[in-house]
Formats: C-alpha cells, sequence, structure tokens
C-alpha cells in the first residue's frame, strides 16, 4: 500500500515538475496535427471541426432567433409549415410533403417541428441548419486532408466556409440551402478519400461513403441530381486511371450511384402514387416549370436562352455571396492547381465541387431557374441564395492557393528549415485571412444593400410586416374553433407566427375538409383569415387566395362573420356568436 | 358678306382692346408664398406691390389644421384688417389700401389666437394656421419697366423666352440659359417660363408677363427694353459668347446695378466656384440669422435643405443645431423635436443648461433631392401658473442659424430622376440629339430646364453641346431629341423601341408594343448620369408626345418625379414608374449575350495554362531522357 502511495506520490511530482510547453510551441504543435495527413480513413480533427461548425452554426442562430429573423423567407416558414403537417393536422401522411420542393428537408425537420416552441420560433430549422453546417465543416476538412492541403490551407478553407455571412444566415433558417451543402460536401468527402485511398476501396464502401451522401442531395435539391451524374463520371474516370479496365469502372460508378438511383426511383414513385403521374414535379401546377412559366408570360425570364446574362447573374450572385476577394483567391487558385496538377484525380475531385454553380447556370439558361439581382433583367432581388452552393468550392480552391504559397514560400530558403515553414505558413495564412474579413468588414456596413442574400430577407421582412402583425394577433387571440385560410395563397404561408395547432387549420394541405369548409364556412370554423381583395400580382396562378375568391364578395359570409383585425390587405374574420 | 366682314372687323377691334393691353380694373396676381402662424407667435408675409398699381385686397386660403376654438387676425401697418373665427378651411379677404404700401410692398401680420383653457390663462392648441393661395387683387395698369435690373417683376404668371424660327447653336444655348436664368428668379411654378419662335404671337398680356427675345449679332451683348404688343420685351444680342453670358446674368443678383434701360456688355461678373461646399449653415439655407421658436404648445420652424446646395449628391447630412433655450419653469415640461421629410430623427427635452449643442446624424434612408427640415417646440406650462393672479414663464428656443450647420456626406441616397440636379455640380450641358428638329428640341429642353433650376440651389450654368459628349463622353447632362439609336448607345434603361409594362405594374394603364411614347430617362452609366428625352413610334418619333411630356415636367415640378423613368403616350396622363416595370426590351436583353465571352476566356485561360503544363512536363520529360541516355552512353550495361 505504501509502495501505491509513494509510486503515485512520485508521479505527481513529476507532473508538477514538468515544465509548462510554451504557447508557441503549443500552437504550432496544434498546427501541425490540424494539418496531419489522413491515416487511412481516420483524420484527425474531424470531430472538433464538426463542434466547430456546430458552435459557429449556434452562435449565429442565437442571434437570427432572438432578432427573428430566421423567418424572414417565406421559404423558411413554408417548409417548417411542411414538415409540421406531416403529423399534425386534418390530413395528415406523407402526401402533405407534395412536389414543389424534394422531401428531405421536410422529413428531416418533422421531427423538431412537433414541438411548438421549436416550430414558431423556428428553432427547428436552425438546429437543422446548424448540424448540416457541422458536417458541411467536417467534410471540406476531410476532403482537405485528403488531397494533401497543409494545416495552412485547411485553416483557411475553413475561414471560408464558415465566415460567409450568408452560408451562416441560411444555417439558421429552415431553407433548404444547408442541407444540399452538407450532402454535396459529404458526397465530395466520400468520393475524394475513395479516390486517393491507397488501399482499393469496395463498391460497398463507395456506395456508403459516398452514395448515401448523393442521395440525401438528390432528394433535397435538383442540383444533388447534377452531382450524382459527376460523381459517377469521376468514379469511371479514377478507376479507369488506375487500370482496372472499363467493367471495373462501371461496376463502381454503379455502386457510387446505385443509393441515389433508388432515391430518384421513390420520388418518381411518390409522384406517381399520390398524384398519377411521375414527373408531376416537373409539370405539375406546383412545379417550378409552373411558376418559371408567369415570368416567361411577362417577359421576365430574361435568362433563358441567353448565356451571357444567365452568366452575369449567375457571377453578381457569387460575388454578392461568395465575396469578391474569396471569389479572386479562388480563381487564383483554380489556375495554380491547373499548372501544377492539370486534370488529375486530385483536381477532379476539387473540380466536383463547381457541379452545383454549373447545373445552376444550365438551369438559367434553359429556363428552369430563375434569379434576379442587381444586374438581371429586370432587377430584384430573388433566389440569389442558390450559389451559397459554390462556398465550399471556393473554399477548397481557396486552401489550394494557400497550401501552394506555403510550399513555393518555404521553397525560397533552401534547406528548407521546419521554422521558415512554420512562418510562412502563418503569414500566408494570415493574409487570406485579412482577405477574408476586410469583405466581411466591408459586407458589414450595408448587409442588406451589398449581400444578395440578406437583401432577399430584409424584402421578405418588409413583405411579411402586415401579413405577420395579422398572423400574431390571430395567435394571441385565437380561442379554438377552426380556422380557413389558404396558406397557399400570396404570403399567407406565416402558419409559424399563427402558431395554434394544426387539427384546427382548414387550408388546403386539408384536402376536402378545405372545400367543405369554404362552402359553408360558419358549420366549420370560428375564425377566417384571408386577403380582402383578390390577389392581382402572382408568380403562379395557385398564388389566388381561394378564400378571398369564395367569401370576399359574398354578403351573407360578412352578415355572418366580423372583420374583427385588419392591416393593409389582410383581414382577420370571426363568427358572430 | 359685308356682315362678316363687320363681325371680323368688330372682333379685330375687341382683340385689340382686351388683348396685349394690360387691364385698367380690378385684377390679381399669384404670390407664390404661404405663411404659418403658431399660437404662440405672429406670422408675416410680404407681398411686392407691381408698380403702378392700386392694391385694394389680398385673398387666400385660410386653414387650420386640428380642431381648435378661436380667432386668426390679419393685421396690416397695425391695423386688424382681417378677424375670422377659426374654421378648418375657408377663404379670406383681407382689405388692403395705398396707404399699406410700404417701400412696394405690404407686410401683412398673421396671429392665430386660440381660446384660453376654461377657467385657465393658457393656450394649450397645437393648432397652426396657414394662408395659402395668396393672390393681390388690384386696380390700375401696371407700369411697365425701364430698367433692365426691374424688368423682372417679384411675381410673374408667365415669360417667353424667343429665339428666332431658324435659330443658331448660339441663340438656342442663350435661350436655354435665359430660361434657366429666369427660373431661378421664379422658383414657383405660378409662373410659366417657355422657350418659343419669335414669330409666334404672344399669349394675351397680364399682369407681369414678360418677354426676352434672343437674338444673335456681332460684338458685344446689348440689352434694350420695350413694349411691344403692350408685352414689356426685353432684346437681348450680341454674339454667341457675350449672348451667353448677358442671359446668365438674368439669374444674377448683380442686376440690380443694370439702371438703364439700355445696357452694354452686359455679363455676370462673377459665379462663384462650382466645387461641393459640404458644410452650410442654416443661415445660407434658410435665409434667416436666427430661427426663433416661442411660446407654449406646438411652434415649428421650417428649413428647406436641397441637396444640390453641397454640389454633389450625399449620402447622410449631420445637422449640428447650436443656440439657447430660456430655463423651463419648474413643473413646466418642454422638448425640441427634429424631423427631416416628415420623419422624426432626434428628440431632446429642454432642462437643466440653457445651451444648445447637438450634432444629428440623418442616415441617406431618409433623405430625397430636397428635404424638409422642421425644428418643433412642444412645451406644457405649469398648470399652476394658468390659474390666479401668476402667469406662465416666457420659453423661447432660439436656434443660432449662423452657427447650427449643416455637413453632408457625399453618397447616393436617391436614385432615378432624383439624383437630379445634384448630380450636375451646377452645370447643365444640353445636346440636341442628330437629326432632330432644332428647334422643337430646344423647347422640349427648355421645360425641362426650368423645372431642374426650380429644383437646384444655385443658377445653373447651361450650355449647348455636342451630343456625343453626352453619348459617348464623360460628361453628365441632358439630351433631347434622341431616338432609338441614341438610347442604345448610351445604354438606357428604356430603348426607344416597341415596349410593353410588365403586367404587375402598379399603372392600370397598359402600353402596347406598337403604341408611340416619349420618355424622359435617367441614365446612369460608366460613372455619370445623363437625362435623356425622345420619342418611338411605329413610324418614327412622337415630337407631339415629346411636347406633352416636356410640359407636364414643368407643370409636375422636379419633385414630382419618382423613378428613373417619366413616359408619356397617346391618351394617358404622363406618369413615372421604374424602368423595372417595363419588359425588358429585346435588345437590352441581347446585349447581355456578350458576356459569356467572359466564360469563353476563362476557359481559354485554363486551355492555355493546360498545354503549357503540357510543354513544360514534355521538355523535362526529354530532358531527364537526354540525361538518363547519356549516362547509359557513358556507363554501358556490361562496358565495366
Amino acid at each position: 500500500m505504501s509502495v501505491v502511495a509513494a509510486t503515485a506520490t512520485a508521479r505527481t511530482a513529476a507532473v508538477t515538475a514538468t515544465p509548462r510547453r510554451p504557447l508557441g510551441r503549443v500552437l504550432a504543435d496544434w498546427f501541425r496535427r490540424f494539418g496531419a495527413p489522413p491515416s487511412g480513413r481516420r483524420v484527425q480533427g474531424t470531430g472538433w471541426v464538426f463542434a466547430l461548425g456546430c458552435a459557429v452554426g449556434t452562435a449565429a442562430s442565437y442571434w437570427t432567433v432572438s432578432h427573428g429573423t430566421n423567418l424572414d423567407y417565406g421559404d423558411a416558414m413554408a417548409h417548417l409549415t411542411i414538415a409540421r403537417r406531416i403529423l399534425d393536422g386534418p390530413n395528415p401522411g406523407m402526401q402533405q410533403l407534395g412536389t414543389v420542393w424534394l422531401p428531405l428537408p421536410h422529413l428531416l425537420l418533422m421531427p423538431l417541428t412537433q414541438n411548438m416552441l421549436l416550430f414558431r420560433t423556428g428553432i427547428a430549422g436552425a438546429i437543422l441548419g446548424t448540424l448540416c453546417l457541422g458536417i458541411a465543416s467536417a467534410a471540406l476538412f476531410r476532403t482537405m486532408a485528403h488531397l494533401g492541403f497543409g494545416a495552412a490551407g485547411r485553416v483557411v478553407g475553413m475561414a471560408v466556409l464558415l465566415a460567409n455571412p450568408s452560408l451562416l444566415y441560411a444555417s439558421t433558417t429552415a431553407l433548404t440551402e444547408p442541407v444540399l451543402i452538407a450532402a454535396i460536401t459529404a458526397c465530395i468527402a466520400g468520393l475524394t478519400g475513395w479516390a486517393v485511398s491507397r488501399r482499393r476501396l469496395s463498391g460497398g464502401e463507395l456506395a456508403v461513403f459516398a452514395g448515401i451522401p448523393a442521395a440525401a442531395g438528390v432528394l433535397t435539391r435538383y442540383e444533388g441530381w447534377a452531382m450524382v451524374a459527376t460523381g459517377s463520371a469521376y468514379v469511371v474516370v479514377v478507376v479507369l486511371r488506375r487500370g482496372d479496365g472499363l467493367r471495373r469502372a462501371l461496376v463502381c460508378a454503379s455502386a457510387f450511384a446505385a443509393v441515389p438511383t433508388v432515391a430518384i426511383g421513390w420520388w418518381l414513385a411518390y409522384n406517381t402514387a399520390w398524384y398519377g403521374n411521375p414527373i408531376e414535379f416537373l409539370t405539375g401546377p406546383y412545379s417550378a416549370a409552373a411558376f418559371t412559366d408567369r415570368f416567361e408570360e411577362q417577359g421576365q425570364l430574361t435568362t433563358k436562352g441567353n448565356p451571357g446574362l444567365s452568366l452575369k447573374v449567375l457571377g453578381w450572385a457569387l460575388v454578392e455571396s461568395d465575396g469578391l476577394v474569396v471569389l479572386v483567391l479562388a480563381g487564383l487558385g483554380l489556375l495554380l492547381m491547373t499548372w501544377r496538377w492539370g486534370f488529375d484525380n486530385r483536381a477532379l475531385a476539387v473540380w466536383l465541387g463547381g457541379t452545383s454553380s454549373a447545373f445552376l447556370l444550365v438551369s438559367l439558361v434553359s429556363g428552369q431557374h430563375i434569379m434576379v439581382n442587381d444586374v438581371s433583367l429586370p432587377t430584384g432581388s430573388y433566389n440569389s441564395r442558390y450559389v451559397l452552393s459554390s462556398v465550399p468550392w471556393a473554399a477548397l480552391l481557396c486552401a489550394y492557393l494557400v497550401t501552394f504559397a506555403v510550399h513555393a514560400g518555404a521553397a525560397l530558403r533552401r534547406p528548407a528549415r521546419r521554422w521558415w515553414r512554420g512562418v510562412v505558413a502563418v503569414g500566408v495564412a494570415t493574409a487570406a485571412l485579412t482577405g477574408v474579413a476586410a469583405q466581411n468588414v466591408w459586407w458589414s456596413h450595408d448587409p442588406t444593400e451589398r449581400m444578395a442574400v440578406f437583401e432577399e430577407g430584409a424584402l421578405g421582412q418588409r413583405n411579411f410586416k402586415a401579413v405577420k402583425e395579422v398572423a400574431a394577433w390571430l395567435h394571441d387571440h385565437y380561442d379554438g374553433g377552426g380556422l380557413l385560410i389558404d396558406e397557399s395563397a400570396d404570403k399567407l404561408a406565416v402558419a409559424p407566427v399563427i402558431a395554434i395547432d394544426f387539427d384546427d387549420i382548414y387550408d388546403r394541405a386539408a384536402g376536402g375538409l378545405f372545400y367543405e369548409a369554404l362552402a359553408a364556412p360558419e358549420r366549420h370554423v370560428r375564425w377566417v383569415v384571408m386577403h380582402r381583395e383578390q390577389v392581382t400580382t402572382y408568380a403562379t396562378r395557385t398564388a389566388i387566395d381561394l378564400v378571398t375568391g369564395a367569401l370576399a364578395t359574398d354578403p351573407q359570409f360578412h352578415a355572418r362573420y366580423a372583420l374583427v383585425y385588419a392591416v393593409a390587405n389582410f383581414g382577420v374574420y370571426r363568427r358572430i356568436e | 358678306m359685308a356682315r362678316t366682314r363687320a363681325a371680323a372687323a368688330l372682333l379685330a377691334l375687341l382683340t385689340s382692346v382686351f388683348v396685349g393691353v394690360p387691364p385698367s380694373v380690378a385684377d390679381t396676381v399669384d404670390v407664390p408664398y404661404s405663411t404659418t402662424a403658431f399660437p404662440s407667435g405672429e406670422a408675416t408675409l410680404t407681398i411686392d406691390v407691381p408698380a403702378g398699381v392700386r392694391p385694394e385686397a389680398v385673398t387666400g386660403r385660410l386653414a387650420i389644421d386640428r380642431p381648435m376654438k378661436g380667432r386668426v387676425v390679419v393685421s396690416v401697418r397695425g391695423r386688424a384688417a382681417l378677424s375670422v373665427a377659426a374654421q378648418p378651411v375657408q377663404w379670406v379677404r383681407v382689405p388692403v389700401g395705398p396707404a399699406d404700401v410700404v417701400g412696394g410692398r405690404i407686410l401683412l401680420r398673421m396671429d392665430l389666437q386660440p381660446d384660453p383653457v376654461p377657467g385657465t390663462r393658457c393656450i394649450e392648441s397645437d393648432a397652426s394656421a396657414t394662408l395659402d393661395h395668396v393672390r393681390l387683387v388690384f386696380s390700375g395698369r401696371e407700369q411697365p419697366p425701364t430698367t433692365v435690373a426691374r424688368f423682372l417683376p417679384p411675381y410673374s404668371p408667365r415669360v417667353d423666352v424667343t429665339v428666332p424660327r431658324d435659330p443658331t447653336d448660339g441663340e438656342i444655348a442663350a435661350g436655354l440659359a435665359a430660361v434657366a436664368a429666369v427660373s431661378s428668379r421664379y422658383p414657383s411654378t405660378t409662373t410659366l417660363v417657355v422657350l418659343r419662335a419669335a414669330t409666334e404671337p404672344p399669349v394675351p398680356a397680364e399682369t407681369g408677363y414678360r418677354v426676352i427675345r434672343v437674338r444673335e449679332s456681332g460684338g458685344e451683348a446689348r440689352t434694350a427694353i420695350t413694349t411691344e404688343d403692350g408685352v414689356p420685351t426685353l432684346t437681348v444680342q450680341g454674339d454667341a459668347p457675350s449672348l451667353l453670358a448677358a442671359v446668365r446674368a438674368l439669374a444674377s443678383r448683380g442686376l440690380s446695378l443694370a439702371n438703364g434701360d439700355r445696357t452694354e456688355g452686359l455679363f455676370e461678373s462673377s459665379r462663384g466656384s462650382n466645387d461641393p461646399v459640404l458644410t452650410r449653415t442654416l443661415a445660407e439655407l434658410s435665409g434667416a440669422d436666427r430661427l426663433v421658436l416661442s411660446g407654449y404648445g406646438h411652434v415649428e420652424s421650417y428649413v428647406g435643405v436641397k441637396q444640390d446646395a453641397f454640389g454633389s449628391p450625399i449620402g447622410t447630412l449631420d445637422l449640428h443645431l447650436v443656440g439657447t433655450h430660456s430655463a423651463v419653469p419648474r413643473d413646466a415640461r418642454a422638448q425640441l423635436d427634429v424631423y427631416v421629410n416628415n420623419a422624426l430623427v432626434h428628440s431632446m427635452r429642454l432642462e437643466g443648461g440653457t445651451d444648445i449643442d447637438q450634432v444629428i446624424t440623418i442616415p441617406g434612408t431618409r433623405l430625397e433631392g430636397v428635404n424638409g427640415l422642421v425644428l418643433a417646440l412642444s412645451a406644457v406650462p405649469d398648470r399652476r401658473s394658468c390659474i390666479g393672479v401668476d402667469r406662465p414663464l416666457p420659453l423661447e428656443v432660439d436656434i443660432d442659424a449662423r452657427a447650427s450647420t449643416v455637413t453632408a456626406t457625399p453618397g447616393e441616397s436617391v436614385a432615378g430622376l432624383a439624383r437630379f440636379p445634384q448630380v450636375l455640380g451646377g452645370v447643365l450641358p444640353v445636346a440636341i440629339a442628330d437629326g432632330a428638329n432644332p428647334l422643337g428640341s430646344a423647347i422640349d429642353a427648355a421645360y425641362v430646364v426650368s423645372a431642374l433650376q426650380r429644383q437646384a440651389a444655385r443658377p445653373l450654368a447651361v450650355s449647348l453641346v455636342d451630343p456625343d459628349e453626352l453619348l459617348v463622353g464623360s460628361a453628365s447632362g441632358l439630351l433631347v431629341g434622341a431616338d432609338g439609336s441614341d438610347s442604345s448607345t448610351i445604354q438606357a434603361p428604356l430603348r426607344l423601341d416597341e415596349m410593353r409594362l410588365i403586367d404587375s405594374a402598379k399603372e392600370s394603364f397598359q402600353v402596347g408594343t406598337d403604341q408611340a411614347f416619349a420618355a424622359l430617362e435617367a441614365v446612369r452609366t460608366q460613372g455619370r448620369d445623363v437625362l435623356l428625352m425622345g420619342s418611338w413610334s411605329p413610324v418614327g418619333g412622337a415630337p407631339g408626345l415629346s411636347r406633352r411630356l416636356a410640359r407636364a415636367v414643368e407643370v409636375s415640378g422636379w419633385s414630382g418625379l419618382t423613378g428613373d423613368l417619366f413616359v408619356a403616350t397617346g391618351d394617358t396622363k404622363p406618369f413615372t414608374l421604374d424602368s423595372n416595370a417595363v419588359v425588358p426590351q429585346k435588345e437590352r436583353v441581347e446585349e447581355q449575350q456578350s458576356f459569356i465571352l467572359w466564360l469563353v476566356a476563362g476557359a481559354g485561360v485554363l486551355v492555355l495554362v493546360l498545354v503549357l503544363r503540357q510543354v513544360v512536363i514534355a521538355r523535362r520529360r526529354r530532358q531527364i531522357a537526354t540525361i538518363v541516355d547519356a549516362k547509359t552512353a557513358a556507363h554501358p550495361p556490361g562496358g565495366r
């Protein structure tokens, strides 16, 4: 016993006697570990980077939720509403997923939105977005490690991702961009890890580490579908370069694409089952095509058939979302990467990051998407946030540039010393980070004018101000009895602000019950919310308020219901009892 | 036939009697001013009386902005000329006579007298009384002016500037400069200032109507005053440069030195610098050395702040208020509020010390081209001082307008047409597009010049320039008579070509693709701002619409123009709109195609990098192969 005690005492004394390492040495060690090459599938620091991403996302969420700006986008409120409706409401079920958007973000939000607090405050979206930011951070970090980027490059790459105000904002909302970015970066990380692995990974591993993220992307946004195509091509090229033959290449590509293909199949089956049309999402009244048709009729879909204007609009959105400094650094990185790596497997992995941007350009030219900003015709603020999926690509290219600069700088002194390399790395990283910081400072002086994502948010805040006032009043005064509202109508997707039990809400999602209530509201609902005058400016005909159409000019309705609150064109009616 | 001739002769006789001869019976002239009185202080209004006439009354609309009981008293030379019960709106007539004229002017004092609160002696009304739509009623005939200094009367319904039917460039430049100069003398739209051909007959004469005839001839500028068709006419002639200088002098304060009916070598001695002056005192902006707000209730003082006063577009304003307020009596309360364009920007409670020294920053979002700065004193007296023998102590805020300043930070707080005239920096180059009718376009331009001048804080230096200086040069200015080609060259937001409005545009009308239209556009291109006016119709231009549009600019005043387009179509009242409300025209969309070259160039650079890379790699491989071959040759296998 005494021996054990003596040993412990000696150990304690030894620990106490160990001199403290200087801070510089500690940082240098940390820097080295942060830039350590991967060991097989293990990349040191992944967990910490995931935690960092979540911490940054949490801080951003705290700010936006406390200011209420996380619900500025109408789409964000709509996503929350759809997610809750799957389990709550007079007509719950998978059909509530609809066809306007792909289903995964709603399915991921579904459990969170069942809690009224998380639903009403939008924290449900912030939680999902924050987790996605953590995943994207970890995936980007792993990709950089697989590509051989040093610590300085990785630090800058992470800074480009995590210091992007537009991406951080989106990550605090229920918008779909964070899910897409997480899926894309995870897919690229999986493909890169597979491509550079010294061990021949099996098709199953490829399916798990790259195919499943790709499937998540497929079920999130159509950019994910393009990712499957470019990812498959990448797999084929890598296998052929290894000399494993076309058959092996096709097997691997199939392994990669299997899960996404199943996902696509499920989506087509869902459309067939509920709408009798496998491509309802392409051709239905709520499809993107129906949405852009209206713009085309009005002569506003000017990017269609115009690659020049499409590129200009997309480019401007990139400038206002990624930042000019980042884009310049990324451009230099692209040139240097092409010079050094050509189109080898590593370079092609980086190019995969550009898939979504290329897809957007094609979509704009083909008229599948509409994007409006300061340089579009006409000008405005709409959908520029789509380009946020380019941020990881820009981050990779910036990281490459820094890695290259560190190598080049270290080579200036022969023979290269460790300390010199460290000095160069810190210097280059500091210079790049200063540029990123300067960009953010410039943005911060007028965020709603200089950043398209914030500008659209501010516009949404203004546009929804009146209806949110109405919704908040209804939330405070609702005393049961049912609510008739056409949430699909222009600017009425404010269920998170109304925040009442969905079982009480008769809207289009309620199916036949909605039309029954529309025909005889007094038998079903105590409350009615509608536009007091019919909507005349709308993107699609689905924005027309069916409740207004049925009741606004009905004298008997006005004899039975009293207008109890109104702001602008929005009115709250209560049954006279 | 004889009867017809007799009727014609009678008509001619009547015309000669009633047209072109000033009336000798009671007549009126608009006085383009108003005055506002608050309960605690009187307001004044000075009315100039045309020479030679006998004033009989001053009429106007008297409006009380809030319900109150009391009276409004208007006095002249200490005499209560009018006392009426306060009503929301009433038309009043204040009798005046020649004895009320002092130094050619009548000074009206208006006093708003609310009834005290029952049982007290305190007045607690926030109401104010405004006298506007003021007219001077007089009899007799206006005495024609005899000197250049007095040629332009204090009030005028209309001033015509005439040029020959086939004017030279010098005459057009001088005519437009004369329009600007005269407009600067008459800032209200109640005075119509037009450019016309000398061959057109004058309109029926009214008191104050004037004609300025501009004619290019050799030598120095000369002026002469005559009366033609009963209308006082100032003829200015000389060579082009001196003609331009002479008409510009009409805006000058130094014109009062021209005390003869004829002058030679008239020119403006000093226009001052066109450099931006970013700080102006309130005295410069308001014309008063002090802004005094006194009494209980609500009292306001208004100061107009034009962006142009600072010589450039402004982003934000810093208002530095310096002044003194009287000690606020115990239990009384008072606060000074500052409004800009009806928005509250600052509020300070008056208590403690008596000094006011406050800097207030006004963000760009609150600013317009012309801004209304209002200082408002709201005060409540000590209730105890309203009863018994005691009485409330006086309360007053005295702002030192010479020490108080408004400092501008250059920037862009407004867009579109509202950026003018401040973006011009006091200089207005005007160009007439190639192929346009010079006189017709100049007449159109004159309406725009007049409206711009009235929005400006100082006389604009108008000149005529070659259209290319505006189309492809670096100058800001006004281009008139433009066609589709010009609008394309300058990349105007609305091409003068087929167009239609987006369905969701707020306007209730539709403009079809084949409907003629005229447009005044604010074009911002390559860091400068150009106003472009032109028209389009399926068969070419539409000069009639251009004229209608130009007149509408003059009538509405520049401050009535919003957005970046002002458009006239065949059957609608001219309207303003944003170019975003127009379906993007095919030409504008097609112009953007070339942007794809950036992508091509980027791809080209990458391909070039790849090719260079391959070349370098191939060379390196050859070098290595050479070295290996050499080593192999030096040490052949088995050669040991």
